[in-house]
């Protein structure tokens, strides 16, 4: 269980550093999570190990704000909104020609600095300095037309019966 | 859990990230997995929060937590293992002292003694030594369960030949007192028969001790010198459907004939049962005989039908047949016979319709016709036809 752990520690304190702003409360937290883990672990049955240990450190942080009488100070972003459950097989579409076609259609539907923006990231395979960069959008506009075009392509595929 | 593919990234890397120390192709890398991978995702909005402050050695410290807890719960189970050890032997050792208990308590259990105390009446003192067949039967009807071949368990206080009361003297009443004073003996573990087989080893009992008994009473034995008296047993079982004279001394005599009068009931019960079931079976040959002989029988009435050119039959006939017939079985309800009769009464060529009437059924007519007297017209021959219906 330590070992397992250990691979997810950085990023159990970072989740935690999030929503609690301050190093020692995110410290105390992560360990606390850490000693939680093997008992949830045996009451549930994991299939996405890292989208529900998200989800288990974010409500354990949220408890945490709320029995101390804090509200979450961070913003609710889009990738707040959707980092919970979003597996989506875009990345797979992408990659295969038979759904170019209605990804392509899907594109066409966003909004020019969401298509362009997804385009560069997924097409041109530009990181969001890079992108910003080309197109003069803000390094968290470039995050934020990413995500929201990602979302937007989702449900756009979905309708048209492309899953994962 | 599933496999996860994905390079896991580390704080290092994400705090390069955020330095702007990966090249374009990193970053591309990081963010891709990043928007799949919410616990990376979040995470790296928590650090970039965070920029600014050293969270560096706080994630240095709950690493060394984490593993100072394992170490810590590896102790604890390992100071815990003696504990469960002790549990083990410590129900290990109740368990014992249980079991041996029990044994104890099952050992030193007394064997009913008040109950056999309130059915066993103390026989009367008396200096008359002549056993008479009443008292006898009286004290052996009273002692059902005494064993037949111990005679040294009747205390001499329980007998006639008691040592004489001293005045004044508390007396306890005789078997009561002989009770209190016999000797422990502890109870013996008596292997666990059905009904079956103790009434086998029962009745196997009572024929030895009646073996026994016959041999040492007959006349001339050298050993038959006990007192003797005579009791009539009769037994109307088969092998002894006669009366019988058994002589028996004491009570273990008399517990023995009454143990042979349980073979022979149980023989005379044998009988009976056997009687009654070969009364069956034969009753049963007898029906099936008598059944053989008799059939029963089943009634045919033949009218006779008027066409031209044959005579008709002024009366009808009633026959009864074997139910086995073949004829009222037949689909055809009646069947149409017709023939000669002869000057002499006698009757020939018969025809039978409709076509095809079982041989059996053929039969069963012409033994009928057989049975009649026909008479000629004009003293020649006629033709007659009847009609058989059902």
């Amino acid at each position: 269980m330590a070992a397992l752990y250990s691979r997810y520690a950085a990023l159990i304190f970072g989740v935690c550093l999030k929503y609690l702003q301050h190093p020692q409360e995110a410290e105390d937290a992560a360990m606390d999570i850490y000693i939680q883990l093997g008992p949830k672990l045996l009451q549930h049955e994991v299939s996405q190990f890292r989208g529900w240990l998200a989800v288990l450190v974010r409500n354990h942080c949220l408890m945490a704000l709320r029995k101390a009488g804090r509200s979450p100070e961070t913003e609710i972003t889009d990738s707040v909104m959707h980092s919970a459950s979003d597996e989506h097989p875009l990345d797979k579409a992408l990659e295969k020609e038979t759904r170019l076609v209605h990804l392509e259609q899907c594109l066409e539907g966003l909004t020019p600095e969401q298509q362009r923006s997804v385009r560069l990231f997924y097409l041109d395979k530009k990181c969001y300095q890079t992108i910003a960069e080309e197109t003069g959008y803000g390094w968290n506009q470039v995050r934020s037309y990413i995500q929201n075009g990602r979302r937007n392509l989702k449900i756009c595929l979905e309708k048209q019966g492309i899953h994962a | 859990m599933n496999n996860d593919p994905r390079k896991p990234f580390s704080a290092a890397d994400i705090d390069r990230y955020l330095r702007g120390e990966m090249t374009p192709s990193e970053q591309y890398e990081l963010e891709r997995a990043a928007l799949s991978d919410p616990l990376l995702s979040e995470a790296i909005d928590g650090f970039t929060q965070a920029t600014g402050t050293d969270w560096q050695p706080h994630l240095d410290r709950l690493q060394q937590r984490v593993q100072q807890h394992q170490t810590d719960r590896s102790a604890a189970v390992v100071v815990s293992m003696p504990f469960w050890k002790n549990i083990r032997q410590l129900a290990a050792v109740l368990l014992a002292l249980t079991a041996l208990g029990a044994g104890l308590w099952a050992l030193f259990q007394p064997e009913e003694k008040t109950s056999i105390a309130k059915e066993i009446k103390p026989p009367k003192p008396s200096n008359d030594t002549t056993p008479t067949t009443i008292a006898t039967t009286t004290t052996t009807a009273s002692i059902p369960t005494l064993p037949v071949k111990e005679p040294t368990q009747i205390s001499p206080r329980s007998s006639a030949q008691a040592q004489p009361v001293q005045e004044n003297q508390a007396v306890p009443p005789p078997m009561i007192a002989e009770l209190s004073e016999a000797p422990y003996r502890p109870a013996e573990s008596k292997p666990t028969l059905n009904t079956d087989q103790q009434a086998t080893n029962k009745i196997a009992s009572a024929q030895a001790d009646l073996n026994r008994i016959d041999d040492e009473t007959k006349p001339g034995n050298p050993n038959n010198n006990a007192p003797v008296f005579q009791e009539v047993v009769i037994s109307n079982a088969a092998p002894m459907n006669r009366p019988e004279v058994v002589q028996v001394e004491g009570m273990q005599r008399r517990k023995a004939l009454d143990q042979r009068n349980a073979v022979s009931n149980i023989k005379e019960n044998d009988i009976r049962v056997a009687a009654k079931s070969a009364q069956a079976e034969v009753a049963r040959s007898l029906v099936q005989e008598r059944e053989d002989v008799n059939p029963k029988l089943i009634s045919y009435s033949g009218q006779l039908e008027p066409t031209e050119g044959w005579t008709q039959l002024e009366r009808s006939i009633q026959i009864a047949v074997q139910q086995k017939a073949t004829c009222h079985q037949l689909e055809a309800q009646s069947i149409l016979v017709q023939f000669y009769v002869n000057a002499d009464g006698t009757w020939r060529d018969p025809a039978f319709t409709p076509s095809g009437i079982p041989t059996g059924c053929q039969e069963i007519i012409r033994q009928v016709l057989e049975k009649v007297r026909w008479k000629t017209t004009r003293g020649s021959e006629t033709r007659h036809q009847i009609r058989w219906s059902w």
